[in-house]
């Protein structure tokens, strides 16, 4: 009886959530236009002791307030726009090391972003275009970038295709924000190396290639597989990281012009029985740099009402570290490449957490609905040393207009 | 567990369980967070990661 009530109330939350989702259309009731809107909070704060800054020793201690909105809207049935804008809010205390006085990435630091995507379904064919672009801006750094997607679902609904490019456009010069310049002015080096010029670009493009392929497997079963490839020249050393060498010399952090990425991930979500859903995810992981990383993370979403959902999940990751790397004081002067970024070093990282998920799906008004409510709450943990709590809490209302 | 994986027609009536919220292959809000942190943290970028911007990362 119990599992019955409970197959009922998930059958009702589907109906509900039919409407949210890119289920099949003749579910739904006819919709003129809806709009999402998703108010998000991320706190993240983080410590160690092996800043690039300051030459793979010293604090890492970082904490960054992070609000930020999703906002879709959907309209004449095949058309969707998305917006998705925030600012990361960061007091770092590393960044203070750059030239130890209040000036470039001072110990608070914003990064400003938002991106505006259209996308179309075309009339009578399960295939869907995208495009879009943005901002992302911080004192030290502008990223624009360029987005265009296409996504084909096959007629029975149960296979898709997908591909993603993405161009990012960088500029890592500092000044934008700086009330004096309100212009990029430079690039900024520690203090003590800024009687040279380190490098003769200040740009950084990126260019992702990304590919999806879902399959239903059965009733209960989907698999999903995304291989990507990525490339990126330019400026790909950070101006302000410091390597100090075993003769006490002292340079700015240097790296290729070129790295080459190769990311792909396989996922399995299972329905099993008729509360738990069990996530699997792996990834792998090869670039250009020599690093090689395999990521397994497990989740079991688990319903313990047809509005509630307490997903635990903890993740593995495996990094065999770059060829470029090196701790304080060990990089030979005669290499070319060096830096003691320990983001690039051998490594293992844990990360567990839980995940509450509310689906009230109540009306506040007669068109606008409290769809969705989650918290999340993620530890990491990496073996050398750095430690970082990730909470987040995000709201979403739904408008329709039928 | 999983039955094999040669893949069998599914009816409409017979997508309750597919169309769940949570057996949709996008992540919510909080793991976008988390694989944007893994980018910045990582030396690997994780493949259909939702990336929403650029950004240096570099603190």
């Amino acid at each position: 009886m119990k599992r019955r009530i409970l197959l009922a109330g998930l059958l009702s939350a589907f109906l509900l959530k039919a409407k949210a989702q890119n289920s099949d259309s003749s579910y739904q009731k006819s919709t003129l236009s809806k709009t999402e809107v998703e108010l998000v909070y991320n706190h993240y704060i983080q410590d160690g002791h092996n800043s690039a800054v300051t030459g793979g020793i010293g604090t890492e201690k970082l904490t960054v307030y992070s609000p930020s909105v999703r906002i879709g809207h959907t309209f004449k049935e095949y058309n969707t726009v998305r917006f998705v804008g925030g600012v990361d809010i960061i007091s770092s205390a590393s960044v203070d090391n750059i030239d130890f006085v209040m000036s470039s990435a001072s110990s608070r630091d914003a990064r400003s972003y938002g991106n505006l995507n259209y996308q179309r379904q075309l009339k009578k064919k399960d295939l869907k275009l995208g495009i879009g672009s943005g901002f992302s801006i911080e004192s030290d750094y502008m990223s624009i970038p360029i987005l265009a997607s296409a996504e084909y679902t096959n007629p029975a609904k149960t296979r898709t295709y997908s591909f993603d490019f993405q161009a990012y456009y960088d500029d890592l010069r500092w000044g934008r924000l700086n009330p004096d310049h309100r212009r990029p002015v430079r690039l900024i080096y520690p203090v003590e190396l800024r009687n040279k010029q380190w490098f003769d670009t200040y740009r950084r493009d990126s260019y992702n290639f990304k590919f999806g392929f879902t399959q239903i497997i059965n009733p209960r079963l989907v698999l999903g597989i995304f291989p990507e490839f990525s490339y990126q020249k330019g400026l790909l050393a950070t101006p302000f990281h410091r390597v100090y060498f075993k003769n006490d010399s002292l340079k700015v952090e240097n790296l290729p012009g070129e790295r080459y990425k190769f990311p792909l991930s396989i996922r399995l979500n299972y329905f099993m029985g008729s509360r738990t859903i069990l996530k699997m995810n792996y990834g792998f992981y090869y670039d250009s740099f020599d690093i090689l990383g395999n990521s397994l993370e497990l989740e079991a979403a688990i319903k313990t009402s047809p509005q509630w959902t307490v997903s635990p999940f903890f993740r593995f990751y495996n990094q065999s570290g770059s060829e470029y790397f090196k701790p304080y004081k060990q990089h030979d002067i005669s290499a070319k490449f060096y830096t003691s970024d320990y983001d690039l070093a051998s490594f293992q990282s844990y990360k567990a957490g839980i995940n509450l998920r509310y689906l009230p799906s109540a009306y506040l008004t007669r068109k606008i609905s409290f769809d969705e409510l989650n918290l999340r709450y993620g530890y990491y943990h990496r073996s050398n040393g750095l430690n970082a709590h990730m909470v987040t809490l995000a709201i979403k209302f739904i408008r329709e207009k039928h | 567990m999983f039955g094999g994986f040669s893949c069998q027609a599914v009816k409409p009536y017979q997508r309750v369980f597919l169309n769940d919220p949570e057996m949709q292959m996008g992540s919510n809000s909080g793991k976008k967070f988390e694989d944007y942190v893994e980018t910045i943290r990582e030396g690997a970028t994780p493949a259909a990661g939702t990336k929403s911007s650029g950004g240096c990362g570099c603190n």
